[in-house]
């Protein structure tokens, strides 16, 4: 059933990044919607519980934290994972203590993406996708 | 890096080898903060591993090096003139080397030593609890156990062989950032859950085996495992932090054993660690493990009454069976006064009501049983020279038992003389003293862990139920009052340490306040009166001495490498053969370096290769400029003075913007203020009387395009801006750090804490050790990067009345909400 | 003196003191890390250009910016170490630094986007994305039992089905028929960067690298290629049926349909993004080491053309300081001890700190026992294990000791002097894997022939098996590996000092065990009784 896959939603400026996690994602049996707009995302995400949210931290016109505070405020179970364009420390920790669930450094593979979805799956008490 | 824009070549080797003088200097600046990380970084690490560990070693080898090419940088730069900074290194070099080699030989420490060889000396191998049993059994053999400790060294073991460390380190790293209780729950929840399924390493277990090796048959076959912490059971108590495991039969050991660590990282002891400043390293914890008796009674002895320790008696807490429930604070005890002196009689009793007993078991302690304990008492407080808290055992065999001595810390109620209170009824009254002592404040009722956790500052605290989870509101309150609890729980152990005003058992306490209602508390006399009767001590709670915790060993590698001796520049001491430590050689290169490079920058004005200036302006600065390449323009070059506007350097743009942002005034008060940053930027104004230019001072600027770096100082403080502002978020970083002031330690206390507040609101990591405030912006963008810059500017503006404008806690608060508002006015 | 003599005046005295030496090691090795983290970037951004990543115009620009920083600080150090003697590398290092800038500057043409917006990617394919059941594919992929997944190194990705070639059994790749996928163990010469190729649908190797001739011909075409696949070529033969997703390096037996419908359907051209071309473009300035062929003093800035050749000159420069030093290192108490190395004839040994212990007993003839140098240790270890007890060096004639060190407890800088040939070592080695590194430059003493240029693959190959970073120039290699555990990097030593032996011994090894050795096999012990090659 639909209902059964796991909803993900993409969200980073740029487009290359969407174009290359969206097939990684789908082959695997996730559902996944791509955005480079924030502002579409959130409406989206208003309309849609998405299970995992995977947004990029800074981008041109919105914070990404601002977009997990926004997720977490609603209350409802989704696990957001975070992208930073290189590792730091501090990002990370902000993120992590504002309820973040996992942070990604770019480059990274699609495969350690799907790796920190199932585990978010995990998390949420959902069946792993595969 | 950009390259920068190509300048026209200047073909004299002289500009060649000026503009690599400035580039080294350059690398300088990088070095030197990148060596201040690495020496941050490596007094975290000491406070979690041990000094002999591989990766203090490898941070050690990357200081060394670093700060030998340091030292070698200054002297390219000054052909030679401190190569004595040679001879420093080296001495420091061989300290180092000399000390990690003794390290590397000494003999290895057992991992198990049996209770009979416990003594106060080798408290770092056992643990508090187990030293004091350890010792006491020396003075009295026949009152204590056998028993076995399994020592810290094992417990280091266990922490390699299935590499916690690192996870620990992590968790307590992070817990700076985590306010959210939830969170705090889930991480310190899954630390314990690594500690649990972390295997036991074989030589631990063979320790155990050599432990219950020591018993002849038959061998006991049940145990009590419990706890035995460097610094517990010492000057702090760290009463009912870590877990004991009863009953433990003997194939369950090793499952107890992991319990008892995992305990260490329960909230509450987490937390406990956290207030009182613990390094990890310095509280390792061994494991005491003692045969299970079988108690008739069993209870905790205090060799003087809390209540009244000039009295001659004793205070005695028991209930028959374990003495476990009596601890936490959830059974009720028999209460027992007794004489000290001969002839040992009882002076008072309360007896706990119980479900009726079984036939045959006593319903109170005989006086016999309570002579016993007198005389162990005694002997006790003998052998260790100071009133003593003691957990004991009557056995079904009648024999009496130490299972835990340690200090009792007692305070003299304060003499206080009559006064308003005789003749005030009091609002309720009742209970037991806790913790003598007088306070004033609201009333706040708490019924659950929830309520705990909202109890506002200063306030009254009453609760049905006295135990341990008090600890970490404790700071928060004035005064502890409950309905119920055990003068002799680990609760009333905490309180008495934190010295605050307590009295349990006043059971009318829930019916008879209001919450909200403000009253006033004498715990010695275990009255409560409506209404605030001593004012005074509304703002002033009573100085909490608290007691400080295992004193850390003075390591060589603090000496030799962290330490800064040759703080003041301008100090007679300030000499490359007077650096003791790597931190002094960094320090020293630093500064030389610096001033080496403005001389430098004087020196060539003439010859057109201009790189000094005067800033020019209104306001009273007078700061030095110096030019790293590419910041002034070429047409500057034959002034003595530069203006704000002719200095293309991105981030000062935006620290001077800050600096005259609307409302920031520089006129105004003329306070010839001695402290606060207002001297930082003293100025030599024509004219004004009050000059205070201080001997010697050099305030100085460096700038690049992208980077700016100012020093203002003088005799006794000094404000740094270090910042780096690229396209490459990466890259950038702001860091400022502030130090000293004329004014007291008081006043200096309050500016550091609104520094601290202000940089924490927007978004700086800070550190505040005393009154030196480190804050950093780092790998931040551009915008982010610019605005932090931006603000400290202004910071800079406004702080120039600081010493005088926080004269109390309230004020802090009250200037930190506006300035973060945009009310800078409130600072003229 | 004139004022800026007195400020930057020469310090070079004559006299040679070990406070020199202990500043050169000490700043050479700081030189060597950054060049090491230099390498260790430009690998990287091999990986990352193979394309299995999600990278963003971000990483580039932070790569182009780290890598002329680490430029900066590998020059900066060269300059400290020369007194200020190559000045002019600043200017080719901005003349680069300008080029790169515009590479990077966004005002450029950008290419073809991938369609924005505010829906999902997806847009404009030949089958709408509803024909394509989802939930069937992933079953489909889910039950399906690929043959590798994830075991080898994609160096272009994309889809492909069909049936193999494989080129072991077939030998001839003009054979290879259209929309073939080429199978084989390793692609030589001429074949590796053979027109024929740009037929296959797929290519599958063995052995190979996400760099040189095949990749660039394979990332122009776009043809999906994985290498570094163990045993592919044993596994499938020719006719059989694969299908290859290098997007997510697996190889799946036999045509998943559902696979394929899903690529028409949702891969959107598979124009290169912008972003790779953009690291391709970055990597082309930087990467490729095309210097001078000869060892000489001063080949000059201008013969650097890329970023890695301005590198690969500074660490040559700064080497040649520190093998002047310890040549110059006299014997005598407070400068060099000689050492009986063993095996390893004479050693002369600078300590700089806790290499050496000497007792009484020692001080008249030390040992290698006396010795706590940790890394020179291990490298003695090599050249004992690669001989035998009976072995005497021959040490060249004209010099007195083979072997000139300056060490610490946990570092060490050797020279190591052959006829032919020499090597300059540098190794930190303690507990703490990140602060390990294993440093080796080698090079023939003589431009001449004579075979001594044939050893260079000797050293190269063994090393790069070691995963080493090697940069080849005629006449000589230098090669660099870091963050591997203490007994790791100790064994390595040891690898060098066995290759060192022969360096030393060169008659032991014989001719024909140089040329035993060009077969690559140069790591393993050969048996004292040496020229046995054959």
């Amino acid at each position: 059933m639909s209902e059964d896959r796991l909803q993900v939603l993409v969200l980073d400026d740029e487009p290359i990044v969407g174009k290359r996690t969206k097939p990684a994602l789908e082959k695997y049996g996730l559902e996944v919607e791509v955005f480079v707009d924030p502002a579409a995302a959130l409406r989206r995400l208003d309309e849609k519980h998405f299970d995992v949210v995977v947004t990029d931290v800074r981008m041109q016109q919105t914070d990404g934290l601002a977009v997990l505070e926004r997720v977490c405020a609603t209350g409802q179970a989704t696990k957001v994972i975070i992208m930073t364009g290189f590792a730091t420390m501090d990002l990370a920790q902000q993120a992590l203590s504002k309820g973040a669930f996992e942070f990604l450094a770019k480059p990274f593979k699609a495969a350690d993406l799907r790796a920190a979805i199932e585990r978010a799956a995990v998390s949420l008490g959902r069946p792993v996708p595969r | 890096m950009s390259s920068r824009a190509t300048q026209p070549s200047e073909a004299a080797p002289v500009a060649d080898s000026l503009e690599h003088g400035y580039r080294t200097l350059r690398h300088m600046l990088d070095a030197n903060s990148v060596l201040l990380e690495q020496l941050a970084d490596l007094e975290i690490d000491l406070g979690y591993v041990d000094a002999g560990q591989p990766r203090i070693r490898s941070r050690l080898l990357a200081l060394l090096d670093g700060s030998l090419l340091l030292a070698d940088d200054l002297n390219y730069l000054t052909a030679e003139r401190h190569s004595a900074l040679y001879t420093a290194h080296g001495r420091i070099d061989e300290a180092v080397r000399a000390y990690l080699r003794e390290r590397a030989g000494l003999p290895p420490q057992p991992l198990c030593v049996p209770l009979a060889d416990a003594t106060a000396a080798r408290r770092q191998e056992v643990g508090g609890k187990a030293a004091n049993l350890g010792a006491l059994r020396a003075a009295l053999p026949a009152a204590v156990p056998s028993g076995f400790a399994i020592t810290t060294a094992a417990y280091r073991v266990f922490l390699d062989d299935n590499q916690l460390n690192e996870p620990i380190r992590k968790l307590f790293h992070d817990l700076a950032y985590i306010s959210d209780r939830d969170l705090f729950a889930q991480r310190t929840s899954a630390l314990r859950a690594l500690v649990q399924a972390a295997p036991i390493p074989a030589s631990v277990a063979a320790a155990f085996a050599e432990g219950l090796g020591q018993f002849a048959e038959p061998r006991p076959e049940r145990w009590a495992v419990r706890s035995s912490a460097v610094g517990e059971d010492g000057q702090l108590s760290f009463a009912g932090q870590f877990a004991s495991v009863l009953n433990v039969a003997t194939s369950e050991l090793a499952a107890a054993y992991r319990t008892v660590l995992a305990s260490r990282y329960s909230e509450r002891a987490v937390r406990y660690r956290l207030q009182a400043g613990f390094s990890e390293v310095a509280t390792p914890m061994a494991v005491l493990v003692l045969p299970m008796l079988e108690p008739r009674w069993a209870g905790v002895l205090y060799t003087r009454d809390p209540g009244d320790p000039a009295a001659d008696r004793m205070l005695v807490n028991a209930v028959p069976g374990l003495a476990e429930e009596l601890v936490q604070g959830t059974a009720e005890a028999d209460s027992v006064l007794v004489s000290r002196r001969a002839p040992v009689a009882i002076l008072e009793q309360r007896l706990a009501t119980r479900p009726q007993a079984t036939p045959g078991q006593p319903t109170a302690m005989t006086v016999d049983e309570l002579r016993a304990l007198v005389e162990i008492g005694l002997a006790a407080e003998q052998h260790f020279g100071s009133a003593q808290d003691i957990e004991w055992v009557i056995t079904s065999d009648g024999a009496a038992m130490v299972v835990q001595a340690r200090p009792l810390r007692t305070e003299q109620a304060a003499a206080e003389p009559g006064g308003p209170e005789e003749t005030v009824a009091a609002l309720t009254q009742g209970g037991r003293c806790v913790q003598p002592g007088r306070a004033v404040g609201p009333v706040y009722l708490a019924h659950s862990l929830d309520d705990l956790a909202a109890v506002p500052e200063g306030a009254i605290l009453v609760v049905h139920q006295a135990t341990p989870e008090l600890t970490s509101v404790l700071p928060a309150t004035a005064a502890v009052i409950a309905a119920q609890g055990n003068t002799a729980g680990h609760a009333a152990t905490l309180i008495r340490e934190w010295g605050i005003p307590c009295v349990f058992g006043m059971e009318s306490a829930l019916q008879n306040l209001t919450p909200g209602q403000q009253v006033s508390l004498d715990a010695g006399r275990r009255k409560v009166y409506a209404g605030t009767l001593w004012p005074e001590l509304r703002h002033q709670r009573r100085n909490r001495a608290r007691a400080t915790g295992p004193a850390v060993a003075v390591n060589p590698l603090h000496e030799r490498v962290l330490a800064l001796g040759l703080t003041d520049p301008q100090a007679l001491n300030f000499a490359a053969h007077n650096c003791q430590s790597i931190h002094d050689i960094v320090r020293f290169s630093h500064e030389t370096a610096v001033a080496a490079m403005f001389a430098l920058g004087d020196s060539t004005a003439r010859r057109g290769l201009r790189r000094v200036w005067r800033l020019q302006t209104t306001i009273p600065l007078n700061l030095s400029v110096l030019d790293l390449g590419g910041a002034v323009a070429p047409a500057a070059r034959n002034k003595r003075k530069v203006t704000p506007e002719e200095i293309a350097s991105v981030p000062f743009a935006a620290l001077w913007s800050g600096m005259q942002r609307p409302g920031v005034s520089w006129s105004g008060r003329q306070n010839v203020n001695f402290g606060g940053l207002a001297s930082v930027f003293a100025t030599s104004m024509a004219g004004t009387q009050s000059s205070m230019r201080e001997l010697g001072a050099v305030n100085y600027l460096i700038v690049g395009p992208e980077y700016i770096n100012l020093n203002a100082r003088l005799a006794y403080h000094f404000a740094m801006v270090d910042a780096l502002i690229t396209e490459t978020a990466e890259n950038n970083y702001v860091n400022f750090r502030f130090r000293g002031g004329g004014a007291g330690q008081d006043r200096r206390d309050l500016r550091a804490q609104f520094l601290g507040e202000v940089f924490l609101h927007h978004q700086f990591g800070i550190d505040r050790r005393g009154d030196l405030v480190t804050a950093w912006l780092r790998r931040y963008s551009r915008e982010q990067s610019l605005a932090g810059l931006t603000m400290i500017g202004t910071l800079l503006a406004c702080a120039r009345q600081l010493d005088m404008l926080m004269d109390s806690p309230a004020a802090v608060g009250h200037y930190v909400e506006r300035f973060t508002r945009g009310d800078y006015e409130a600072f003229g | 003196m004139s004022w800026w003599q007195r400020l930057f005046g020469s310090r070079s005295s004559s006299e040679w003191k070990p406070l020199l030496l202990r500043l050169r090691t000490t700043r050479f090795r700081q030189l060597l890390r950054n060049y090491g983290k230099l390498l260790w970037l430009l690998d990287d951004a091999a990986e990352k250009q193979a394309g299995d990543y999600v990278l963003d115009r971000q990483y580039v620009i932070a790569l182009a910016a780290k890598l002329l920083d680490l430029t900066d600080a590998i020059l900066l150090d060269l300059n400290a170490m020369t007194e200020r003697g190559h000045l002019a590398l600043y200017d080719r290092r901005d003349q680069l630094g300008g080029e790169i800038d515009q590479l990077l500057d966004p005002g450029r043409a950008s290419t073809t986007m991938s369609p924005d917006g505010t829906g999902a990617v997806g847009a404009g394919t030949s089958v709408p994305p509803s024909s394509v059941d989802r939930e069937a594919l992933s079953r489909v992929i889910a039950d399906a039992r690929p043959l590798y997944r994830g075991a080898g190194l994609v160096v272009c990705r994309g889809l492909a089905v069909g049936p193999v070639f494989n080129l072991d059994r077939e030998r001839d790749l003009a054979r290879l028929p259209a929309q073939a996928i080429l199978v084989a163990s390793r692609l030589e010469p001429p074949d590796d960067a053979s027109p024929h190729l740009r037929r296959a649908a797929a290519v599958l190797i063995e052995t190979g690298k996400s760099s040189g001739p095949t990749a660039s011909l394979v990332r122009e075409s776009r043809i999906p290629t994985i290498v570094e696949l163990p045993g592919v070529a044993q596994q499938l033969g020719s006719g059989t049926q694969v299908t290859v997703d290098a997007d997510e390096n697996t190889i799946y037996p036999g045509r998943l349909q559902a696979l394929v419908d899903y690529y028409r359907a949702e891969r959107v051209g598979s124009d290169e993004e912008p972003e790779y071309r953009l690291l391709r473009e970055l990597r082309r300035t930087v990467f490729p080491l095309t210097s001078a062929t000869e060892r000489q003093s001063a080949p000059g800035a201008a013969g650097c053309r890329t970023v890695h050749d301005l590198v690969y000159l500074a660490q040559h420069l700064a080497a040649d300081v520190v093998v002047a030093l310890l040549s110059a290192a006299p014997v005598n108490a407070g400068a060099a001890t000689e050492i009986d190395g063993g095996a390893a004839g004479r050693v002369r040994l600078v300590d700089l700190g806790g290499a050496l212990d000497l007792t009484a007993a020692d001080a008249a003839a030390p040992s290698i026992a006396a010795l706590r140098s940790t890394p020179l240790r291990a490298l003695l270890a090599g050249f004992v294990a690669s001989s035998g007890p009976a072995e005497h060096p021959i040490a060249a004639p004209d010099l007195d000791a083979s072997l000139l060190a300056a060490a610490r407890k946990d570092q060490a800088c050797i020279l190591v002097r052959g006829s032919g040939a020499t090597a300059l070592i540098d190794a930190q080695l303690i507990d703490d894997p990140e602060a390990n590194h294993v440093y080796c430059q080698f090079w023939s003493s003589d431009g001449a022939g004579d075979g001594s240029a044939a050893r260079v693959p000797a050293w190269s190959e063994p090393l790069a098996r070691h995963k080493f970073a090697i940069a080849e120039v005629a006449g000589g290699a230098t090669a660099w590996i870091d963050g591997r555990s203490a007994t790791e990097t100790s064994a390595l030593l040891q690898e060098l000092g066995s290759m060192c032996a022969r360096l030393v011994r060169p008659a032991a090894s014989g001719r024909s065990g140089a040329a035993a050795e060009e077969k690559g096999d140069a790591g393993e012990r050969r048996s004292p009784a040496g020229a046995g090659a054959g």
